[in-house]
């Protein structure tokens, strides 16, 4: 299913252990291909960094020039060679092997080890045609542990709680560390570096959630904070760190309560109503039934939240057929300080349904990819825990859509599928321009249609990536318009492949004034988990200038996202 | 429309803790949660209330004290587990010496008697190695009771530590079989050259003639077991999809499916858009190909097609997917007897599936289902090929009489699935034929226990996790039905073994092999004596 491109992770860069799960490549063998004095061939040992003790059955990959990869095993003395190699550019990297978690994936020439493995890391060796080189040896460096209990109040251990370990404000990519029966827990394959770990506990217990309580465990971080400012780092050198005990913190929990009006102004008989945290998980989620139209939502932690009541609607989530009761919903954002918050009215409406129409500018229709075009209502990504969740639309063969079943929310219209070259120019709504803007389509009468606009009259930009002055392949450029109010619909994160030459392509974008800036996989996770750094980055930025048909290729320099 | 309904899934309106049994009755259960061994008091302690189907819960207080109040007169149970964040006791239900597990509560009754003595879990701390003894991180480790055969459900969020150590808990004595994957969803797509790889394979711990050695959990505290992973050989799978016109299809979508130990999982997609594709490293084991062409986000696949594989020691090469036009049935249920039964909207409504004839693969494979909807219709999307029908939640005393698909019997045939079909007409009645029996052991006597099972002689049918079933009484009699007339593979078994069954296709293999054929007819009434199968 095709999916909008907007609120899209960026490209998940792999693990070290995932490393051998996704570079099995053929291995040119000398009985693969046909003896040639071009040929040529790499060897090396792989050792550990420090005792030089070799490693068997590491995994080393080869990158070539083109992006394929080989992947082959070290023998018991930690050899490894490549053979009938074309001449040409080439990485190497190493890893302890598969599923192991012993060692740092190491890129051949690069001074640190790695926390996983670039799509087109820069190439170390450089083979003439029928070049046997050798002595391409890699260390690799021990992977580091931390490792510590989890206590509640009274010291008591607590098991199934979940571990986060934090390497310059950005989660290490680790999988689902719980503590264990004993409150026991053991991060793992880590680097060396400084690290926070934080834990969190849902407080449920297997059986399902538990009942309200007056106070709840928050997140905390070692050794007892529940702010970033009161953590303490931990320097992680050259050995396992132990007794990185976390003692968690508990927050008072307060009510939600009030009344839900369905419609037609009448009180919402068992209504649906449920507090989801937004930027925190910090409450837990909880539903209730209104009695009377009355809603009461007991212990929740302060901080955001949505509130999010429903009536009506199919019975189950794959029932597509017309619902008993039409599905009335609102969603209503709140904040919970220090006090309950009584005297709510949530006040449900009917889903919207919005015609449209979408133009090709010039009146010609290009081909439509295989799976056709459609219409979204994409969320800003500024409304965490709502970005996944669009209504979508095909755009039928006559171009016209329909809209329908959505509820009032910050939303904007996006157009997925289009083919290659072309892009939104404009979305009308009424007589309303809404280009690029969120807008909560409930506030204006659902009459009036959705005009999108799509032209070809666009610039195909791409950027030459500058990691102090030399391309680079390992860094992405990202692009958005100067205009701050389009930033909470910017898609800063399009899949775009880089080549060699440090190479990636801009997209296709209206003519216009744009920033644009290279960042590092981290700084650029980091704005994804953090979309309010857009600003800093405007501040780093280049301000470029596109034109209609512009396809020139322009030098990008990588940006440090600034620290806060 | 229904972009909106993972709302509710995430606010989790499904469970409503706390407004379970209908409050403002005038009775009571109260009681105390304490360490079976110790006999001291478990603060916190999570209990749980059930008037069937619903449920509420509570925490003991300081003294292991809990107490629901204002319960309406009715048939309550009451379990106790860990305290939140816990991992010391094994859940337990409160037991009445006399009068079993059910408490039948009176008006203004309060009974403050139901106390609960946790015993402490036991923990298998397993160590898994690779065959040179190197320590296998981020590995799965599952478990099954080697008494019942059933999954042991434990936490799936951990994997292995980078020294090879799980800890698995909280674990009842007992016996219990433990494997090892190295992770699913771990294949590749990759190019045409060929690569024979050697790597770690899902590995059960044996002993040395090969046969599954067991782990012993003896009480409370930790056992530890290592558990040495295999290597081998992996295959490559390849071939082309054809679409319905019999030429290689140029916009396949074309995913692999991986089936392991009952649990379906892992795609991971290829096509080039010549109609071929190609996976490489594949660990032996079974799987589904499933190619689908068209389709929007809106409306599903035009064409579909799915091939169950099994790779066990050589390539699959040159496989063809054929893909057909995928239809809709439509089909209504009727109720044919004195009375409908009463349908509880909370419990599962009457599911209806059709799976490929040969798809013999775990897991859902090609299966494609619909729910009875409260009008008594149900659709069924997406299906294609030639299909049997099976059905699951058959209300109590009801069995499936009929199933026709426009004008065609296809009650117990294989049909092929076509544009033109018309509606599907399903008929249950509680008027089928019925079995009834003795089922003893060897020797004639009673084993306290025991199910007795009626499966269909078919085995293109056994892929229905559903099958008629009853309990053997304390007397050894058992009454089997309704049932349609038909061919059945009767077999008496250990009932804690019944959850292995439905997650087990080769458990319903190992059945039928000890089971007794019989033949019924509608409205016949059979008797039988069975031999307890162990």
């Amino acid at each position: 299913m095709p999916q909008p491109e907007v609120g899209r992770t960026p490209t998940p860069t792999l693990a070290v252990g995932a490393l051998c799960l996704l570079l099995q490549a053929a291995v040119p063998t000398s009985r693969d291909v046909t003896p040639s004095p071009d040929l040529g061939a790499i060897s090396g040992r792989v050792t550990e960094q420090g005792s030089g003790r070799p490693i068997a059955r590491a995994a080393v990959v080869l990158i070539g020039g083109s992006g394929e990869r080989h992947e082959i095993e070290t023998d018991p003395d930690g050899r490894y060679e490549f053979t009938g190699l074309p001449p040409g550019r080439y990485a190497v990297a190493a890893s302890p092997g598969e599923l192991r978690a012993t060692h740092l994936l190491q890129l051949l020439g690069d001074p640190e080890p790695r926390a996983s493995l670039p799509a087109r890391p820069r190439p170390a060796v450089t083979l003439a045609p029928g070049e046997v080189r050798t002595g391409a040896d890699i260390a690799l460096t021990r992977a580091l542990a931390i490792e510590g209990r989890v206590l509640d109040e009274n010291g008591e251990p607590m098991s199934g709680v979940e571990i986060a370990v934090l390497r310059e404000g950005l989660p290490h990519p680790s999988d689902g560390i719980l503590s264990d029966d004993r409150g026991e827990y053991r991060a793992f394959g880590l680097p060396p570096g400084r690290y926070r770990v934080c834990a969190f506990a849902d407080g449920s217990g297997s059986l399902g959630p538990l009942p309200a309580s007056d106070s709840r465990f928050v997140r905390t971080c070692h050794p007892s904070a529940t702010s970033e400012t009161t953590a303490a780092d931990v320097a992680v050198v050259d050995m396992d760190i132990a007794s990185i005990d976390i003692r968690m913190q508990r927050s008072g929990t307060y009510s939600l309560s009030g009344v839900v009006v369905d419609a037609s102004g009448a009180p919402a008989t068992r209504a649906r109503v449920g507090a989801v945290g937004v930027g925190h998980r910090g409450g837990g989620d909880t539903g209730v039934h209104t009695d009377e139209g009355r809603f009461d939502i007991d212990g929740l932690i302060p901080g955001s939240y949505m509130l999010i009541a429903s009536l009506g609607g199919p019975e189950t989530p794959d029932d597509r057929r017309p619902p008993a009761r039409e599905h009335e919903m609102a969603f209503v954002p709140v904040e919970i300080g220090h006090a309950d918050v009584d005297g709510l009215t949530i006040t449900l409406s009917k889903g919207e349904k919005i015609a449209g129409r979408v133009r090709f500018e010039g009146g010609q229709r290009p081909p439509f990819t295989r799976r056709g075009i459609s219409v979204f209502l994409g969320s800003p990504r500024d409304l965490p825990g709502f970005g996944g969740l669009p209504v979508m639309t095909d755009v039928e063969d006559d171009l016209t859509f329909v809209l329908e079943g959505f509820f009032q929310l910050p939303r904007f219209v996006g157009l997925s599928g289009l083919p290659d070259g072309w892009v939104v120019a404009s979305v009308r709504h009424g007589d309303r321009d809404i280009t690029g803007q969120v807008v909560e389509f409930s506030a204006n009468p659902g009459s009036r249609p959705i005009e999108i606009s799509v032209t070809n009259r666009a610039a195909r930009p791409s950027a030459r990536i500058l990691d102090q002055g030399q391309p680079s392949t390992e860094h992405h450029a990202v692009v958005f318009p100067v205009d701050p109010a389009r930033w909470r619909t910017a898609n800063l994160f399009p899949e775009a492949p880089i080549s060699t030459e440090g190479v990636m392509p801009l997209g296709t974008l209206l003519p216009g004034e744009y920033f644009v800036a290279a960042l590092s996989p981290q700084d650029r996770h980091l704005l994804f988990l953090e979309p309010e750094r857009l600003e800093d980055l405007a501040r780093v930025a280049d301000r470029v200038t596109f034109g209609e048909g512009d396809r020139q290729t322009l030098d990008v320099r990588v940006r440090k996202l600034p620290r806060r | 429309m229904t972009a909106l309904l993972p709302f509710l899934l995430v606010v989790g309106f499904a469970q409503e803790p706390g407004s379970g049994p209908a409050p403002a009755g005038t009775s009571e259960i109260r009681g105390r949660i304490t360490d079976a061994e110790s006999g001291l008091p478990v603060p916190g302690a999570v209990v749980r209330l059930t008037a069937f189907p619903e449920s509420m819960l509570t925490t003991a207080d300081g003294e292991g004290r809990y107490v629901f109040r204002a319960l309406r007169p009715g048939q309550y149970l009451v379990s106790a587990e860990n305290p939140s964040h816990r991992a010391t006791y094994l859940p337990g239900g409160y037991v009445d010496p006399l009068r079993g597990s059910q408490i039948a509560l009176r008006e203004r009754e309060v009974r403050a008697d139901v106390d609960i003595a946790l015993r402490r879990a036991g923990v298998l701390e397993v160590r898994v190695v690779d065959d040179v003894g190197e320590p296998v991180a981020r590995s799965r480790v599952t478990l099954r009771s080697a008494a019942t055969g059933a999954r042991i459900f434990v936490d799936i969020r951990r994997g292995t530590d980078d020294r090879g150590v799980i800890r698995l808990y909280p674990l009842p004595p007992g016996d219990y079989t433990v494997c090892a994957e190295p992770g699913i969803g771990r294949v590749f797509t990759g190019s045409r050259r060929r690569a024979p790889r050697e790597r770690l394979l899902r590995t059960c711990i044996t002993d040395a003639e090969g046969a599954d050695r067991t782990a012993t959990v003896s009480g409370p505290g930790t056992s530890t077991v290592e558990l040495r992973m295999r290597r081998g050989r992996t295959y490559s799978i390849s071939g082309t999809v054809l679409d319905a016109t019999g030429t290689p299809s140029s916009d396949a979508f074309v995913s692999l499916e991986i089936h392991s130990d009952g649990l379906s999982s892992g795609f991971s997609s290829a096509g080039d858009g010549s109609g071929r594709f190609a996976y490489k490293d594949v660990p032996p084991g079974e799987y589904g190909i499933a190619a689908r062409s068209g389709g929007s986000y809106q409306r599903p696949p035009v064409q579909e097609g799915y091939l169950a594989l099994r790779v066990v020691a050589s390539d699959l090469d040159d496989l063809t997917v054929h893909m057909a036009p995928t239809v809709e049935v439509k089909g209504r249920v009727t109720f044919e007897g004195p009375a409908e039964p009463s349908l509880d909207p909370r419990m599962s409504p009457l599911m209806i599936s059709a799976r490929l004839v040969g798809d013999q693969s775990r897991g859902n494979g090609s299966t494609q289902s619909g729910h009875m909807y409260p009008d008594r219709t149900f659709a069924i999307q997406g299906l294609f090929g030639r299909r049997t029908f099976a059905f699951a939640n058959v209300p109590r005393g009801w069995y499936v009489k009929s199933v026709h698909l426009g004008e065609r019997d296809v009650t117990d045939v294989p049909v092929e699935i076509g544009k033109a079909d018309g509606e599907l007409e399903v008929v249950l009645s509680t008027r089928g034929a019925a079995v009834s029996g003795r089922a003893l052991d060897g020797l004639g006597n009673v084993v306290p226990g025991i199910r007795v099972l009626a499966l269909p002689a078919d085995p293109d049918r056994w892929w229905a996790r559903e099958f008629p079933s009853a309990a053997v009484s304390k007397e050894g009699r058992f009454e089997l039905g309704p049932l349609r007339g038909g061919d059945y593979l009767l077999v008496a078994f250990p009932a804690v073994r019944s959850m292995a069954l439905y997650q087990d296709p080769d458990e319903v293999r190992r059945l039928a092999k000890q089971a007794e054929r019989v033949s019924v007819q509608d409205g016949e009434r059979l008797e039988v004596l069975l031999t307890v199968q162990r």
